[in-house]
């Protein structure tokens, strides 16, 4: 027994591939060896490449995956071919439980059972802690309803031990190593499972004997015709019962795409080429049923949208194409249309016989699948498809303007600023439409040219199709058109503190594709507002975001903390919040963490600074107005603390609170770069400095060192901090002006006239 | 894992009953293990069952508490049964998830179990493990009890809050209880002592195929559950729990009302569980529920409906 492991490699792909190397070296067994096959330059003679099994590196000519995996099957030695890519990872014990299970005969197809993460495998590994399952897993990446929610329980030796003794040994060993089996009229289950290539164990010998290679000059579709016909000649697939084999899907498409994310014109042709060569070789007629309706179910599902021409153009040559098609489908088995719906099926049957794009079914059949999909979600979606069949067609109206803040949750911002800086120096010139959610109480509703609409509602989709000019300070929908002569300003909504899109490695707590569905987005951005020359240069690389289109202005929102009558409006504020005005006011606003809801051990919803004490020793001339996540809020209990907490989370404006603050306590949220503007004391209470080492590993900043205030993990610290704040303010005082040099030098009040001159200019003359 | 089995008596305990568990746990020799009776105070062994029991190394604590070197607690009634294989299999999924709560699939020992494996295998009929076992094992016949061990496996869920998955994580027998959750101040046969662990968790694993037989509280002893459902302040329960356990709380009562009414309880045991449950000042969730119907009519009226 001894395992060949093939990884084809391709240029940009060493560093992964010596993380695969470290992955291998932690396997229980080294039964095995591994074959490298790559265009690259690579010395397998250097230590980084040395290892307790064998190592071999295959330099090709033929840059394609099929002629890589071709010549290091040429050239292997073991008994079973194992396919492992470069991106990918095995489990510790995958290749030793694979040997175990004795599923491993001539005539068998094996699979180490294929498990498919957005997870990289450096981040999972940290993710990893002393106290973590022994069977962890990363975040599963695939279709939430093919997430395995079981695991198989094996028998321990002690439990086979009393088995009995007519058992048949094989079944014995099942026992203590499960697999899953599928022969006789199970045998082609799971078909799309069996089309993977990656993760299967196939015997050489069977592969030499039959000649079996991959197609060389399909660059993209090389395994249909090899693994087609490694399914005929098997009569078993084994399946590990547990998965061993983690796929890594790319979650960057745009920088390091995989092989299926490349944006090829021709990839239709491609793929139905290598079908037909899947097709055309085999004479079990189960298994050519099997393989039609697979390729059947594939047109079904992908390439009706593909063709439709509400679509962009993805596909070349279409003509060729359905030429292509035609020959194919003439060659499928008859039986296999059966198992298309019957819409499908006659657009499939005109392709056998014409050879032409029926187009105007095509676009029917997509059309009927979106308002199908309206029905079945009972009309969620309607506006949406408004929007996309009628609303976008629609003349786009002039001096419209769209405005959004955080998603319609409030009227605030930057979007605000520019409106409130619109209506005072050009009133009657624009129409301002708010978005707003439905629970929203302070809406600009009722100001002079002002709409507010709901946020997906019938009125939301009309203007966010026709309105000349849309100011954004989150993203706008995935499926936001942008129309021609219209113009989006994207104001985004702080310095970045916490890595930001193309700067993160591990997105897959959010959407898997986060980047790529961004990086579109951000296309449809005409101007991006940036507040210092550090986010400038931050999102050149986060959002690759060209520079040359970044409005070097400063945050309109900000303009309230340097306006001449700043201390009038702060009077107003203290007033409008019935804070007394003799009291100096402590703003507390600390950062949401994700395990304040199920932290072990932790008493939830309880705010680490000790309330009770600031009361009693500041009480006299302080208040405290506390700033926290909208969920902590909802179960915050602040009775017994009297006119001493004002608890004003869900006030719309947080400039405004800053205005009235005397100090801000804070910790890793970004409020403190805006803060900075009033030059007024910042003391970061981080009690739990230690612990978010891996998250501050994520920051643009260096918490211990670029701060403008003192990092407390204490109450004390923090009482002693506020009774003392001259001597804080002194002691800080270089960090503050170098902070302020490098974060907030564009902050003069007057970054809404610049950004409002520079968006609008031509709209702004008579 | 090194367990301690806590065995809880119902009311009286049932010593045939007790012999034939303690029967079942020595059949399975694994080694690592402790027991335990938690006798009533008011109850005693006879000299006779004090030396069977030394015999057994069961000792007797009425207020007992885990060792330096127990990692897991198991609290189980003497009329409770294993299933052959129960502590390895257990001791397995205890390796792999050291610090969580284990949540036992069980069958009902009120019932014959074997009866109830036959229906439970026969609902497994085309599953592909079962198949594969079939296929590999040729024309020998496979055991119940195999096939059971070919059907095991487990699950790691983290919606803790979910109401529908409650009472198999919520009941205090027939779970696994990491001592590293456990509080040293509630005793171990309680409802507060599970509902910490359980709020304390950040994932339960559910062991999917039945290794144990066990019957509810509600349906044994109604009013101890009850008195444990009352135990529990829910104001002094974390603001996220609060609403969840109230509504697990009514589910309950109305379970309890439901199987009470199946004469297992006296007449007069049934009465003074309809006063007391009526007694208790809680809004039924459903109107059209034997709870919400309880609020509108008096017990007596409550007992002839129910009863």
């Amino acid at each position: 027994m001894k395992f060949s492991l093939i990884t084809p490699v391709k240029p940009g792909e060493l560093a992964q591939l010596q993380g695969l190397k470290r992955n291998l070296e932690a396997q229980t067994t080294r039964d095995f060896e591994w074959l490298i096959a790559t265009t690259l330059p690579i010395d397998g003679g250097q230590p980084e490449w040395q290892a307790d099994f064998d190592i071999h590196m295959i330099t090709l000519n033929t840059p394609t995956i099929g002629a890589a995996r071709n010549a290091a099957m040429a050239v292997a030695t073991g008994d079973w071919l194992v396919f492992v890519d470069s991106d990918d990872y095995l489990l510790p014990n995958a290749l030793t439980e694979m040997a175990a299970s004795q599923a491993l005969t001539a005539t068998t197809m094996a699979d180490l059972n294929q498990y498919a993460t957005y997870e990289p495998h450096v981040s999972f590994t940290n993710s990893l802690t002393p106290d973590t399952a022994r069977d962890s897993l990363p975040k599963w990446g695939g279709k939430k309803r093919h997430a395995p929610k079981n695991r198989a329980l094996n028998l321990t030796s002690e439990l086979a031990a009393t088995l009995p003794t007519d058992l048949p040994a094989e079944a014995q060993n099942w026992l203590q190593h499960k697999t899953r089996l599928y022969q006789g009229e199970q045998r082609w289950q799971a078909f799309d499972r069996q089309l993977k290539i990656s993760g299967k164990v196939i015997s050489r010998n069977l592969v030499q004997q039959a000649k079996l290679t991959f197609d060389a000059t399909n660059a993209l579709y090389p395994d249909y015709h090899f693994l087609t016909q490694v399914m005929a000649r098997t009569s078993r697939y084994v399946v590990l019962a547990n998965p061993t084999y983690i796929r890594v899907r790319h979650n960057d498409p745009i920088n390091s795409p995989a092989v299926h994310q490349l944006e090829v014109p021709n990839r239709w042709h491609l793929r139905v080429a290598a079908w037909e060569a899947g097709l055309t070789d085999l004479t079990d007629s189960d298994l050519q049923t099997a393989f039609s309706t697979y390729t059947l179910r594939r047109l079904h599902r992908y390439l009706f949208q593909a063709l439709a021409t509400s679509t962009p153009v993805t596909v070349e040559d279409v003509p060729a194409l359905m030429a292509q098609l035609q020959h194919y489908l003439q060659g499928v088995t008859p039986a296999a249309f059966n198992t298309t719906p019957r819409f499908s099926r006659q657009i499939l049957r005109k392709i056998q016989r014409t050879g032409k794009l029926p187009q105007t079914r095509i676009n029917t059949l997509v059309r009927l699948r979106q308002l199908n999909r309206v029905v079945r979600h009972r009309g969620r979606g309607i506006t949406r498809l408004a929007y996309n069949w009628w609303f976008t067609k629609l003349p786009v109206k002039p001096r419209t303007i769209l405005y959004e803040s955080f998603l319609g949750r409030n009227f605030s911002d930057s979007p605000k600023a520019i409106y409130n800086y619109l209506q005072e120096n050009y009133p009657g010139r624009f129409k301002h439409v708010w978005v707003m959610n439905p629970d929203v109480t302070e809406t600009p509703a009722g100001q002079p040219n002002t709409k507010v609409v709901k946020r997906f509602g019938w009125r939301y989709m009309y203007y966010l199709a026709t309105a000349k000019f849309q100011v954004i300070n989150m993203r706008q929908p995935k499926w936001f058109v942008k129309r021609p002569g219209t113009r989006f300003l994207s104001t985004w909504h702080g310095t970045p503190l916490k890595h930001l899109v193309f700067d993160m490695d591990n997105v897959a707590s959010a959407n898997p594709l986060y980047k790529a569905i961004f990086y579109q987005q951000s296309r449809q951005w005409d101007y991006l507002v940036t507040a210092n020359q550090f986010s400038v240069d931050v999102f050149e690389h986060a959002f690759m975001y060209p520079t040359q289109q970044m409005l070097p202005s400063g945050y309109p929102r900000n303009d309230i903390l340097s306006a001449p009558d700043k201390d009038d409006r702060a009077h107003q504020i203290k007033v409008k919040l019935g804070i007394p005005l003799d009291k100096k006011i402590i703003l507390y606003a600390p950062t949401w963490r994700d395990d304040d809801y199920y932290g072990v051990g932790d008493y939830k919803f309880t705010l680490k600074l000790d309330v009770a004490r600031l009361k009693r020793e500041l009480g006299d001339d302080y208040v405290l107005v506390l700033r926290t996540h909208y969920f902590i809020t909802e179960h915050l209990d602040t009775t017994g603390f009297g006119d001493f907490v004002y608890n004003e989370s869900s006030y719309d404006d947080i400039s405004e609170l800053y205005l009235i603050a005397d100090v801000l306590i804070t910790d890793y949220s970004s409020v403190f770069f805006d803060y900075a503007i009033l030059k007024r004391p910042i003391l970061y209470f981080v009690y739990d400095f230690e612990k978010y080492g891996s998250v501050l590993r994520g920051f643009y900043l260096d918490m211990a060192t670029d701060l403008p205030g003192p990092l407390l993990k204490t109450n004390d610290d923090v009482l002693a901090a506020l009774h003392n704040l001259p001597a804080v303010k002194q002691d800080y005082a270089a960090a503050y002006q170098r902070f302020s040099e490098r974060f907030n030098a564009w902050e003069d009040g007057h970054a809404s006239e610049r950004v409002v001159n520079a968006f609008f200019a031509d709209d702004l003359k008579d | 894992m090194h367990l301690f089995i806590n065995i809880v008596p119902q009311t009286q305990l049932d010593w045939p009953c007790l012999t034939t568990l303690i029967g079942e746990i020595t059949d399975q020799h694994f080694a690592d293990i402790t027991l335990n009776l938690q006798l009533p105070t008011d109850q005693q062994l006879t000299a006779e069952q004090a030396r069977q029991a030394d015999a057994w190394s069961l000792t007797q604590n009425t207020r007992p508490q885990l060792s330096a070197t127990d990692t897991t607690l198991l609290n189980l009634r003497e009329t409770d049964h294993l299933l052959p294989g129960a502590l390895q299999q257990w001791a397995q999924v205890t390796a792999q998830h050291a610090g969580s709560l284990v949540s036992l699939a069980t069958f009902d020992s009120a019932e014959p179990v074997a009866a109830q494996i036959t229906n439970y295998l026969a609902d497994y009929q085309d599953s592909s493990t079962r198949l594969t076992l079939q296929q590999l094992a040729g024309d020998t016949p496979v055991t119940d009890t195999t096939t059971l061990w070919a059907l095991q496996s487990y699950s790691v869920q983290d919606n803790l809050q979910t109401q529908r998955l409650l009472s198999q994580r919520l009941r205090l027998t027939g779970l696994l209880l990491p001592k590293a959750l456990l509080r040293t101040d509630l005793p171990l046969v309680s409802l507060a002592q599970t509902l910490t662990v359980l709020q304390n968790s950040t994932d339960v694993v559910r062991l999917h195929v039945p290794t144990l037989a066990r019957q509810a509280w509600s349906a044994t002893t109604p009013l101890a559950w009850l008195d444990q459902l009352q135990s529990i302040t829910v104001s002094d329960l974390d603001v996220s729990w609060q609403p969840v356990f109230t509504t697990y709380a009514q589910n309950q009562l109305n379970t309890l009302l439901d199987v009470a009414g199946r004469r297992a309880l006296s007449a007069s045991v049934h009465l003074q569980l309809l006063q007391r449950i009526k007694h208790l000042t809680v809004q039924p969730t459903r109107r059209w529920s034997r709870l919400g119907l309880l609020q509108l009519v008096s017990p007596r009226m409550a007992h002839r409906l129910f009863y």
